[in-house]
């Protein structure tokens, strides 16, 4: 994997090693933080790190306690809609404060009020990763803190000729799809940026449609260690 | 393949009867809509009124340009049904969700509103058609009114907005293409409930009536 060439965004700020010596097994956890620009309006982002709580009421707490996020409205995606999850103006409670938010999933986020950054602080997931990807629509993002791109980088290699990859451009759904004859990734017009055998480059704490139609689900893994 | 394109501003006329377009229900969407619903003014209680309160009347409705000076209170908590009605036309609304008030200290906001946006499915309209909708409230009167059928049987006190046609609704559409996000409903304005009599006293009025009626007449021989 290309590490040294990725933006790692992530700053880490601890590497907590633990120990049992008694059956000398070793863990290692690193947990850091990673700064996600919220501009006005709708914005497809992404938990990049896990919290433990992923609530929406968790990962947005400072931002609502600030004020910043007070009437934003998270929107996810159920395989058909989207679903709305309102932050109250009037008593700053979350419709469905238990909401869960973890790294891999992408969310809508309507900003109501002036563009804010939020914090996303929790552990590098490490490990094998894996996830299932299904046929038809689903929202995503990378399954480890990275910018990179989304079949070299991030690990989704069984992309099937035909699916595509919709980016966010604030107002509309921008595709890249992989092509049926050639099986590269079609180009992608800037800001985006997308390579015909990498793939399209996915930012990071930044969600993404995928539309499915090989037939099937197919399986994101990913191996990542933080070295 | 590389000249896909995004079908989200598609408008397939004829689809509908396939669709599962998606609202997204509320009269709070903060920063660009807060819309109360208002009990009928006691002062001329049979008088619906219409139009975005002024704000002198009530804080922080928004948009913030609105004139109307609703004589009754911000309906407020359990004893106010609220009921989206919904469809592909203005001629096969159907209800489609229920829910009652918030509540507040004083006549002030959140009263009037209710809680929340929910997503709705309306059926026979495609993603990225438009659908039309219409809000109605009444006086459940002590949560024994149920439905719109029952409030004109029984003559409680109640209102409805305009019919008013929504933006392409969010999902996926019949030929596959994804809409979104969903759109929201922001495209009605505030309105009042009447109040309507019990029938007891709508009797006894009618008894007078009648009764004077009849002295006049017999006055009159």
């Amino acid at each position: 994997m290309k590490t040294k060439t990725l933006f790692f965004a992530v700053a880490l700020a601890a590497s907590v090693v633990t120990s049992r010596a008694q059956s000398n097994v070793y863990s290692q956890n690193v947990v850091g933080y990673v700064n996600v620009p919220v501009p006005v309006g709708y914005s497809l982002i992404a938990n990049p790190l896990n919290a433990g709580n992923n609530s929406v009421s968790n990962v947005f707490k400072a931002a609502v306690d600030g004020g910043a996020a007070v009437g934003s409205t998270v929107y996810t995606w159920t395989g058909t809609s989207l679903v709305p999850n309102q932050n109250d103006q009037f008593d700053t409670t979350w419709q469905n404060p238990t909401l869960s938010l973890p790294p891999g999933l992408g969310f809508f986020f309507y900003n109501p009020n002036a563009r804010f950054t939020n914090t996303f602080v929790g552990e590098v997931n490490q490990g094998a990763l894996s996830k299932i990807i299904p046929l038809g629509y689903s929202v995503h993002s990378s399954l480890i803190p990275l910018t990179g791109y989304l079949q070299t980088d991030l690990g989704l290699t069984n992309a099937a000729p035909g699916d595509t990859v919709y980016l966010w451009n604030g107002a509309n759904l921008v595709p890249c799809a992989k092509d049926l004859f050639d099986f590269t990734w079609q180009p992608l017009p800037p800001p985006y940026s997308c390579d015909p055998v990498q793939g399209p480059l996915i930012p990071i704490g930044t969600g993404f449609f995928y539309q499915g139609q090989s037939g099937s689900s197919i399986s994101w893994l990913r191996n990542f260690t933080v070295q | 393949m590389k000249k896909l394109f995004v079908v989200a501003a598609l408008s397939l006329t004829g689809l509908s009867a396939f669709g599962q377009g998606v609202l997204n229900f509320g009269t709070t969407f903060t920063g660009s809509f807060v819309m109360p619903i208002f009990n009928y003014d006691p002062a001329n209680p049979f008088q619906p009124q219409f139009g975005i309160p002024s704000t002198a009347r009530v804080t922080g409705v928004i948009p913030n340009i609105g004139t109307v000076n609703y004589g009754g209170a911000l309906l407020q908590g359990t004893g106010f049904t609220l009921q989206l009605w919904a469809g592909s036309s203005a001629a096969t609304l159907q209800p489609l969700y229920t829910t009652t008030f918030r509540t507040a200290t004083a006549d002030k906001l959140p009263a009037g509103l209710i809680s929340g946006v929910t997503s709705l499915v309306i059926p026979g309209v495609d993603a990225g058609q438009q659908a039309w909708y219409q809000l109605r409230a009444w006086n459940n009167e002590d949560g024994t009114v149920t439905s719109w059928n029952q409030v004109l049987n029984v003559f409680a006190d109640h209102g409805s907005s305009a019919i008013v046609q929504s933006g392409p609704l969010g999902g996926i559409d019949f030929t596959g293409g994804v809409h979104v996000p969903n759109p929201n409903s922001t495209d009605w304005v505030s309105f009042s409930l009447i109040h309507i009599p019990e029938p007891t006293s709508v009797a006894l009025v009618g008894l007078g009536v009648a009764m004077l009626i009849i002295r006049q007449g017999k006055r009159s021989h």
